[in-house]
């Protein structure tokens, strides 16, 4: 799904606006009470995940595309 | 087969059996075997249970989508490959994941005896369906290989290619990665209409995965020159670089520029190409590597070659303990190590185990020498992989880069262009492999 959200903001806010967005517990089923992510989360920008980039502070372009395993939110 | 429908599989022994006129061996006991050490065995096997627990693999992802789980994720790393490996992006492959799968035909979940994982799926194509059928599965592999290898992303189909599989002994990889390979000479002129026999043979047919299926199987028409094998049918159609295997057996279901560690282990398998005597997946997708968060970066060559070789030992020590792989997600050689002590009586500790595993993986490696194995020019892959950049998607540009992690890891092995050296074979035990094989 095609989802608009200003120019340079983080995963971590962006998770944040989407369970805003869509009601759902996005949050708490991705993001632990220190901030980071659950460990057995896996978040991926264009294929590559946040690990091996910026972690949760790497920040999304234009046409970026998200994908989080496992599916959460039950989708 | 196993228990109607889990395989031994790959590597053509149960044609060997075959041949030998072997339909079936039957085993029945009902002895529990004596434990050395109760103790132990008990506070190792609690151990592992949780472990299983805390791993999200382990614990979410297989027991409620089962192996397919992956279809999702390897499609979004863009390492997906499709149509023989010609892209590795699939745009339907949320069709045939492990998802639909649960949302779709699944009956109810399975595990083998024993297990806690229970990654089997028990399930049923509908009998309005024009592929109606019940087993189990499909796997990831066979997803992949009946699915996006051949363009198809119609599940029934696939799921009723991979039952007939099953009920006649056909290695599930093999038969997709080989119907996408005559899919692909078909398309590109190498094979005439004639020799089809009427299948329309392009990618995306779905009829053509089932059909091809039962051909083979009968060795009827052009299954008959499927049922030779990739190398074989690749040739005789004059386009032998179109075969993507390693050592004459197919590859799996993950583009090896995409994950260069992973590529690696096709290369320097033992029997070919092989996800499974390393899969290096768990560490540069998945993360979680005998119970550790362990994310590799699939770009990256450095540190391969010494990775690969732990996941190679310890999956020999693995296999050879008659233990199933995924527990591997979850714990490594201490608990083995730990259940071995507790099972036997015999003193084993984690850098024991993980020996077994190499003298494994050496013993293999002499065998296959002895038997004319030529070393450095057969641990290769096709050109498609070392020269063809993946096209599209998130690892458009990429290929495997074999030569900067070759040399590096025949240097942590002891072998020389592939050979086990006389040191390495003598510092392992294995004098009689040494001289067998003439180092």
């Amino acid at each position: 799904m095609a989802v608009e959200v200003p120019q340079g903001i983080s995963i971590l806010e962006f998770i944040r606006e989407m369970a805003e967005k869509s009601n759902t517990r996005l949050v708490e089923e991705t993001i632990n009470r220190e901030g980071d992510l659950r460990p057995n989360i896996i978040v991926l920008i264009n294929g590559r995940n946040i690990v091996h980039l910026d972690y949760l502070n790497t920040k999304l372009k234009d046409r970026d595309t998200v994908a989080l395993f496992p599916p959460v939110g039950g989708g | 087969m196993n228990d109607k429908h889990r395989a031994a599989g790959r590597g053509g022994h149960g044609a060997v059996l075959g041949s030998k006129k072997v339909k079936a061996i039957a085993v029945r006991g009902d002895k529990r075997p004596i434990i050395a050490d109760e103790v132990v065995f008990k506070e190792t096997t609690e151990r592992v249970r949780g472990k299983i627990k805390e791993m999200s693999v382990t614990s979410e992802s297989l027991p409620d989508r089962g192996t397919a789980f992956l279809v999702d994720l390897i499609n979004e790393e863009g390492g997906y490959p499709t149509r023989n490996f010609q892209t590795s992006v699939f745009s339907t492959a949320d069709r045939t994941s492990g998802e639909t799968l649960r949302d779709t035909l699944l009956i109810k979940d399975k595990g083998c005896w024993g297990c806690v994982i229970r990654c089997g799926r028990v399930t049923k194509v509908p009998a309005w369906s024009q592929f109606s059928g019940e087993g189990e599965g499909p796997e990831y592999e066979t997803v992949w290989a009946l699915g996006a290898q051949c363009g198809v992303d119609n599940l029934e189909a696939v799921t009723k290619a991979y039952y007939i599989c099953n009920e006649l002994g056909l290695d599930g990889i093999e038969m997709g990665n080989l119907i996408g390979l005559a899919m692909e000479l078909y398309e590109k002129g190498y094979m005439e209409e004639e020799a089809t026999r009427g299948v329309d043979l392009k990618f995306g047919n779905e009829q053509a995965i089932v059909e091809m299926t039962w051909r083979t199987a009968y060795r009827s028409g052009l299954g008959d020159d499927l049922a030779e094998g990739g190398v074989a049918l690749a040739k005789k159609y004059k386009a032998p670089e179109l075969f993507m295997g390693v050592k004459g057996q197919g590859i799996p279901a993950y583009d090896p520029r995409a994950f260069q560690g992973h590529g690696l282990g096709y290369a320097t398998s033992n029997r070919g190409g092989c996800h499974l005597r390393a899969y290096m997946i768990a560490a540069e997708v998945a993360g979680e590597v005998t119970g550790e968060k362990i994310k590799l970066d699939p770009l990256k060559t450095e540190g391969k070659p010494k990775w690969l070789k732990i996941f190679q030992d310890l999956y020999g020590a693995c296999d050879s303990l008659i233990v199933c792989k995924f527990n591997t997600f979850a714990v490594g050689a201490a608990e083995f190590a730990g259940l071995l002590a507790g099972a036997t009586g015999w003193r084993y500790n984690a850098e024991d185990v993980m020996k077994i595993g190499e003298r494994i993986y050496n013993l293999e490696r002499a065998f296959n020498v002895r038997e004319g194995f030529k070393g450095r020019e057969e641990d290769t892959l096709p050109k498609r992989f070392l020269e063809e950049p993946i096209p599209e998607g998130p690892k458009k540009g990429q290929v495997l880069k074999l030569g900067e992690m070759l040399d590096e890891y025949y240097e942590l092995r002891g072998w020389k262009d592939g050979v086990p050296t006389k040191e390495k074979l003598k510092e392992l035990g294995l004098e009689r492999a040494s001289e067998d094989i003439g180092v």
